[in-house]
């Protein structure tokens, strides 16, 4: 049961449905926003204007409604309005917009990472090497391929292929559950 | 852009917390979320509904009077418990008030009344801390005298709190795991593994961003930076050793702090570096053109006596009162709800007292506090009588309420700094607080860089820590470190004259920056060398020569000493405990290098810049062992030995040997020498006092 669901079948205050569902979906949110903004600062500060605004708007929050999408939706226009007023060209347009946003309806919000580390543990050895060496080690895309004794075009061609194999893994679990 | 930045950010993401929460966004949306309901009850407040239920305003008017009684019997509990000292609290009551009440109690009164739902867990643990500082306050206050028992080292309290239980550390597996790259160049924080291959961070730079890590939680939830210490290194693959200096000496007080409290020391509180360099050693002053002197000594290592120890130390010049630098200084002072405590705000007020009395006319002081919200209590003063008058008013006024927002304090405080800019003088923000930081959506790598920034421009950052309870001591370390900048922890009034009346010079005139060390060791004669100490201080070896990587102060008069634990050629390395659990050294590795049949153990070099120089200057030293024994070292090699093994044995590490607490003993009192500043007795002291405690 998730924290709304709980909130409405006991009487916990608006404020601690609140902040269970910031616990809940904080990491998506972030994540979310560093898709977006393409860097952790930005994104921690717009995630907590987003949560912020949701918090205040929180009477106008329809509870049969996902959360989670209607926080992206938050973040997506604080988004928008810290590229307005910075003169910023956003690298994602509203067709990218909607794409992964279509993409992220399919993913598992709650406990997103626990399956991110399942469809970790199912990738090819080939696959798995350059992602531990990449994302796990912090080797460069040329140190992963020294130590993998490949080429970096080879590296980046696999990594891209583990990416894509882990999105098809994520929004499985998520048709399976 | 694609789906596939989703998968690439989430694996960034993943890597660095896995599934767990991301705390410091939670309690910093808390906090916000703190802020909005009570800016909304102030507007409440303001405009009164009609038809509001009275029971509403009968229900505050209760609690009102359970706060009041609270504090009246707090007060009284105070009151007949306290001495002159407690006079310095109630003068921090709030200057529109004009009442004469502790701020002490109130203010946790009120942090625990607006406690919010995620922190509730807590509240219950904070609760029991909060009791624990205001009990301690007491009995300090209780046993020290009125205005000179500051001055003398605090007393046993009279029954002092349960040691607490070790808090267990993060997981081996936070530990060996990288961060993502992000934009991280400070090569601080960035070494050489041991086979000389690639580069990983380690220490506490467990996250992505500029090097603000994975803190770990000690006793009173105070935070520190994971600590990695090295292993044993052979020349054959990794012949230079380099790390930059460090003068700092914070780590040595808190630990003082927590000796004297009968608490259990955090062995991430423990950097050996700035418990050997907390003690003054009789180097020679510097002859010549640079502004410091390279003393090396070598003898046997009193915790294993088949290798040998190496001990550097660099002397900086002293530079007398009256020839200092204008100063212009930016006091910039937390006056937040935590630091209402005895052994916070008082004593900050009485330490920049004393500071102010070494100010005279050339020197400019600023005056910035934050809380809830920055502001400028004074503008740049010159130090005139009617100034130092000024000064010492605003600072008598101060008090403490409201929560940290330590980030736009700095802000303002640089600013100030920017504005009063004193060109070829000492420019300097003075910040002093218990490391709170945690209002704002400004995260730890902002300020970090806000830091380095404005050290870039020449305005450097000292930091005062003060109390116990949530001291972020990671933190706070890693924003001097950062920022060309230095870090006290002041503990006492005593801590308060070291850092201000007699080190007053050293900690605000610089004499060197970017100062590194590095040291190449002989293949000839040094089978495998160790650091001791300085583990988030190493520098990548190619970064020695590269005067655009930063690296330490050095303030005139300061001492920077560091060791390393040797194991000679011939000897025995079987037993070494080599740290890593899924590598095993094969054979040695033959290098196509040639070993040069020399005499010398090794070479220290040495390179810093001049205070406004972009350029560096280098210094090199040779050292050949003659095989004595530690036994007819100098007192300051003896001494200072028995400060790092007090250090290791605190961290727990495995590097030991022989090494117990009666050894650190026997090496501070066959070292103690003169003593004319009391410092070795004192350290003394408290290994009695952690030994009957062990």
């Amino acid at each position: 049961m998730n924290s709304l669901a709980m909130s409405l079948e006991s009487e916990i205050s608006p404020r601690q449905t609140f902040s269970a569902l910031a616990s809940e979906h904080h990491r998506m949110a972030l994540l979310y926003a560093r898709t977006l903004a393409g860097e952790e600062h930005t994104a921690r500060d717009l995630t907590q204007d987003a949560f912020l605004s949701a918090w205040q708007n929180w009477s106008r929050f329809d509870v049969t409604r996902d959360f989670s999408s209607w926080l992206r939706g938050i973040i997506r226009n604080k988004w928008r309005e810290h590229c307005r007023k910075n003169s910023r060209e956003s690298a994602w347009d509203e067709e990218a917009l909607s794409r992964l946003e279509d993409t992220l309806k399919e993913m598992p919000q709650s406990g997103f990472f626990d399956q991110l580390k399942d469809c970790l543990d199912k990738l090819p050895e080939t696959l798995l090497g350059p992602v531990l060496a990449h994302y796990y080690q912090d080797l460069s895309t040329a140190e992963t391929a020294d130590q993998l004794n490949t080429s970096e075009a080879a590296t980046r061609k696999r990594l891209q292929r583990a990416r894509a194999a882990l999105k098809t893994c994520l929004t499985s679990q998520l048709s399976h559950s | 852009m694609n789906d596939d930045n989703f998968i690439d950010q989430a694996l960034k993401e993943h890597a660095r917390l896995e599934a767990k929460d991301d705390q410091a966004f939670l309690d910093q949306l808390e906090e916000a979320l703190d802020e909005n309901q009570q800016q909304k009850m102030m507007k409440h407040k303001t405009k009164p509904r009609k038809g509001r239920s009275p029971m509403l305003a009968v229900a505050a008017l209760i609690l009102v009077s359970c706060a009041a009684l609270a504090i009246v019997m707090l007060n009284e509990r105070l009151r007949s418990n306290s001495n002159g000292d407690f006079a310095v609290m109630e003068k921090s009551a709030s200057p529109e008030s004009g009442a004469v009440m502790p701020s002490a109690p109130i203010v946790p009164l009120q942090v625990l009344a607006a406690r919010t739902p995620l922190r509730d867990q807590q509240a219950d643990q904070e609760l029991a801390v909060l009791r624990r500082e205001l009990e301690d306050s007491i009995v300090e206050t209780a046993k020290q005298g009125p205005k000179e028992a500051a001055l003398i080292m605090p007393a046993d309290p009279l029954s002092p709190p349960k040691p607490a239980e070790p808090i267990p550390l993060e997981s081996s597996k936070a530990e060996s795991r990288a961060p993502s790259r992000s934009s991280n160049k400070d090569a601080r924080t960035r070494f050489k593994d041991s086979t000389g291959k690639g580069f990983g961070f380690r220490d506490s730079d467990q996250t992505p961003g500029k090097g603000f890590g994975r803190d770990v939680k000690g006793n009173n939830g105070e935070r520190y930076g994971q600590l990695v210490e090295t292993s044993f290194l052979s020349p054959l693959q990794a012949p230079l050793s380099t790390f930059s200096t460090d003068v700092d000496t914070a780590s040595y007080t808190n630990i003082r702090r927590h000796v004297l409290h009968g608490q259990t020391i955090n062995p991430n509180a423990v950097r050996i570096e700035e418990m050997i360099n907390y003690f003054d050693y009789s180097y020679p002053q510097p002859e010549g053109e640079h502004p410091f002197a390279v003393h090396t000594e070598v003898a046997s290592c009193p915790w294993n006596e088949k290798h040998r120890l190496v001990k550097i130390g660099l002397q900086g010049q002293r530079i007398d009162q009256g020839e200092r630098k204008a100063a212009n200084l930016v006091f910039l002072l937390d006056v937040s709800g935590s630091m209402s405590n005895a052994d916070k705000l008082p004593l900050l007020v009485q330490s920049f007292e004393l500071l102010l009395k070494q100010l005279n006319e050339d020197d400019r002081v600023s005056l910035v506090v934050y809380a809830g919200r920055q502001a400028v209590l004074l503008d740049p003063t010159a130090i005139d009588e009617g100034g130092r008058l000024q000064v010492s008013k605003a600072l008598q006024n101060l008090s403490a309420g409201g929560s940290t927002n330590g980030a736009a304090g700095i802000a303002t405080a640089y600013e100030l700094a920017r504005r009063a800019f004193i060109p070829g003088g000492v420019n300097r923000i003075i910040l002093a607080t218990d490391g709170d930081f945690n209002v704002g959506t400004t995260s730890p790598e902002a300020l970090l860089e806000l830091v380095k920034k404005q050290a870039e421009g020449n305005i450097s950052l000292t930091v005062l820590g003060f109390g116990q309870g949530n001291l972020n001591d990671g933190l706070i370390e890693k924003l001097t470190n950062g920022g060309d900048g230095n870090y006290y922890y002041i503990d006492s009034l005593r801590e308060g004259q070291k850092v201000f009346q007699s080190g007053l010079t050293g900690t605000i005139q610089t004499i060197a920056k970017d100062v590194k060390i590095q040291v190449e060791f002989n293949p000839g004669k040094v089978a495998h060398y160790r650091l001791i100490g300085y583990a988030n201080r190493r520098l990548r070896d190619e970064d020695f020569k590269n005067d655009k990587i930063d690296a330490g102060d050095i303030g005139a008069g300061h001492r920077v000493t560091a060791f390393y634990e040797i194991i000679p050629t011939g000897v025995d390395t079987t037993e070494i405990p080599d740290g890593l659990k899924y590598q095993k050294e094969k054979k040695p590795v033959v290098i196509p290098r040639e070993i040069v049949d020399s005499p010398e153990m090794l070479t220290v070099k040495l390179r810093y810049k001049q205070p406004d120089g972009d350029v560096s200057t280098e210094l090199t030293q040779t050292l050949t062992d003659e095989n004595g024994s530690w036994l007819k070292a100098s007192e300051d090699f003896r001494f200072a030995s028995g400060v790092a093994l007090w250090g290791i044995l605190l961290r727990d590490s495995k590097h030991a040997g022989s090494g117990n607490s009666e050894l650190v003993t026997k090496l501070a009192l066959s070292g103690k020498g003169d003593d004319k500043e009391g410092q070795r007795t004192e350290f003394l002291d408290l290994l009695r006092r952690w030994s009957a405690r062990r």
